[in-house]
């Protein structure tokens, strides 16, 4: 061979090699790119795209400035793949133990054999979270959850209400508007690189749905005052149990609803259904002496009695059939003034004797009694009004002094607004975006004026409730004392104290409701069990809300009165 | 050169630097979107705070810590009704 021969070989079969190298590549694209196409891609999107969850929170509830009464914040819930957490060492173990605050022997027996996945704890704070993700125990996992905060605590326990660990509303607002306040949490796939950096938005899977915020109508420190001061009533009275209801007279709205005995929202060892129910919507009562200026109210709309009628209650005792209405003593010549202000069960049943049935009966349907208010609160009651062709002369007489008919605190005060109003009748509001509804009753500003006067009566050293005053106001008011009725008549010595009084007397601004039940220490009448509720929460809330003293020389009628001890 | 070779040439050149800047343009649009979803991460951690911080607000100005604060340590008490005067 002739060595240029060697070369031109050479070269030929390196060209070869550059060929068939070249065709390895083609092949190798042609493999890749076209024969594995969707293999690899699957694989790529597997290894990069991930699929991440947009986080969205349940909606507030909020009192009628803003102030948080129910929040969710972020918390952390830590679960296991119990197969993987048996891999770990002992030492491990008990690590994992203590930081979930559990002893060994109950996290082994958490992590059932075969489950796939189980809670070790939810609802902890991030820090906690991170302690626990620290001791990185195999199989030990986190998970970005929501908690429910309520910053109101047992004061509006009640009316708030609260969720169930996954955040939906299980009793009170948290219930009535949980369609508005839910939250779903949406998805959203992305690319993410090596360092776990999202590289790339591919776009939205699920949009999230952030829930809406609910405003109430309460006011946080009305109701603070308000159950402040009913707690402390309990508590000196040692009562069963006890409720208030305070609204604004102009439109409404319920500025304070409370409860007693209530309970701690933040802490679930504490709910009791006694504790949880809204007593104030709930329940239904007789409302005893509380009735009468309602009832004085529609006498003087059916013109049958004026302010100056003449009623003899003389000797104290009124026949009926069979039974007899009686008062604690013999009253004399009463007007529909002193029936209020002595409270004198004869003159009530003459009076409502004096009307229709049927007329009685449709102007106390006009203020509320037997029909629930509009707040049409979870489990309301719309109390009991029978029809007034079951009335009979006695339970027409008896009605007039609260026996025979129940109502709710809501229904009473909604009553009682219509009194404090010049007549003009506003539906109850707790939530915040209902519009306020008022409307021109059938009673006439005349009256209601009249009544309110004779209600002032009451609050005065002469009356049933002198503790009602409050220095620098006047105070129109009633008071009650009910036995209580169990199986087979009325109990002895079980009472119900109660106070419906609304401030200030001549133009007023707030009604308030306050019922203690069954008070068994330091009297049981609503003069002195309930009306120092009244007095001390509406002096200070009638300071907050700006409501001008009607006249300096009222602030020296009576002391200021002392707020009573911390309701916590 | 003729001109055949003179477009190639310069179609080429334009490829290769079109083909460059794109590679410049994603690497950029990963920078940002990075950057994007940090800033997201540390909004969300930022309406966390912003919840607990609420929190923390409303438990210090319960009425019931207000009230304690102000009769305990700052000695504030209601006036009695001789100490207000009424000004119309």
């Amino acid at each position: 061979m002739t060595p240029a021969c060697h070369v031109v070989l050479r070269i030929k079969v390196i060209a070869l090699l550059f060929v068939v190298m070249a065709g390895v590549l083609v092949w190798r694209l042609f493999d890749l790119q076209v024969a594995q196409r969707a293999f690899l891609q699957d694989k790529a999107t597997a290894r990069h795209h991930r699929v991440i969850a947009i986080p969205a929170m349940r909606g507030r509830i909020l009192d009628r400035r803003g102030e948080p009464l129910a929040v969710s914040a972020p918390a952390v819930s830590v679960w296991a793949e119990p197969a993987e957490v048996m891999t770990a060492s002992d030492a491990q173990f008990m690590a994992l133990a203590e930081a979930l605050a559990m002893t060994p022997a109950r996290l082994s027996e958490r992590l059932v054999d075969g489950a796939k996945f189980v809670y070790l704890r939810r609802g902890l704070t991030p820090r906690q979270a991170q302690r626990i993700e620290a001791l990185q125990t195999p199989g030990v996992h986190r998970l970005r959850e929501y908690r429910r905060y309520y910053p109101g605590g047992e004061m509006a326990a009640q009316v708030v209400g609260f969720t169930d660990i996954d955040q939906h509303g299980q009793e009170g607002m948290e219930r009535m508007a949980d369609a508005a306040l839910r939250s779903v949490s949406g998805r959203r796939l992305v690319v993410r690189d090596l360092a776990r950096d999202v590289v790339a938005n591919l776009g939205v899977i699920d949009p999230p749905r952030r829930g809406g915020d609910v405003r109430l109508t309460l006011d946080k420190r009305l109701q603070y005052l308000l159950y402040r001061e009913l707690k402390a009533a309990v508590i000196r009275h040692r009562a069963r149990s006890g409720m208030a209801m305070l609204i604004d007279a102009h439109n409404g709205d319920v500025l304070a609803a409370v409860n007693q005995p209530s309970f701690n929202p933040n802490d679930r060892k504490t709910f009791a259904p006694a504790r949880v129910r809204n007593r104030v919507f709930t329940d239904a009562f007789e409302p005893g002496s509380t009735m009468k200026p309602l009832v004085v109210l529609s006498a003087l709309a059916s013109g049958r009695f004026r302010p100056d009628s003449v009623i003899k209650t003389a000797p104290g005792r009124l026949r009926i059939g069979a039974h007899q209405v009686v008062d604690h003593r013999n009253h004399g010549v009463l007007t529909p003034a002193t029936v209020i202000a002595k409270s004198s069960n004869v003159g009530a049943a003459k009076i409502a004797l004096a009307m229709q049935p049927g007329y009685l009966h449709e102007r106390l349907t006009y203020l509320g009694l037997g029909r629930r208010t509009a707040v049409r609160f979870a489990g309301e009651t719309g109390g009991v009004l029978h029809p007034y062709r079951r009335w009979g002369r006695l339970g027409q007489a008896t009605l007039s002094f609260g026996y025979g008919v129940s109502v709710s605190v809501a229904q009473l005060a909604a009553a009682y607004q219509v009194l404090a109003n010049d007549g003009v009748a506003c539906r109850l509001r707790l939530a915040h975006h209902e519009p306020v509804r008022c409307e021109l009753s059938r009673f006439h500003a005349d009256d209601t004026a009249t009544v309110r006067r004779m209600m002032e009566a009451v609050v005065t050293p002469a009356g049933t409730a002198p503790k009602a005053a409050i220095s620098g106001y006047r105070v129109a008011g009633k008071t009650g004392t009910v036995r209580i009725a169990m199986a087979g008549g009325y109990a002895q010595d079980r009472y119900r104290a109660l106070f419906v009084g609304m401030a200030p007397a001549r133009r007023p601004r707030l009604v308030a409701v306050v019922v203690v039940e069954e008070p068994a220490d330091n009297g049981v009448y609503g003069g002195v069990v309930a009306a120092p509720v009244f007095a001390r929460a509406l002096a200070p809330a009638l300071r907050l809300l700006n409501v001008a003293p009607e006249s300096s020389s009222d602030l020296l009628l009576t002391a200021s009165p002392k707020p009573s001890g911390d309701a916590g | 050169m003729n001109r055949y070779a003179l477009i190639s040439t310069g179609l080429v050149v334009a490829v290769v630097a079109s083909a460059l800047g794109y590679v410049d343009v994603r690497h950029r649009v990963r920078e940002q979107v990075t950057a994007l979803e940090r800033l997201v991460t540390r909004q969300q951690a930022l309406t966390v705070e912003y919840g607990r911080l609420q929190l923390e607000e409303s438990t210090l100005a319960a009425p019931g810590m207000i009230e304690r604060t102000a009769r305990t340590q700052l000695n504030m008490y209601l006036p009695p009704a001789t100490h207000i005067k009424v000004l119309r």
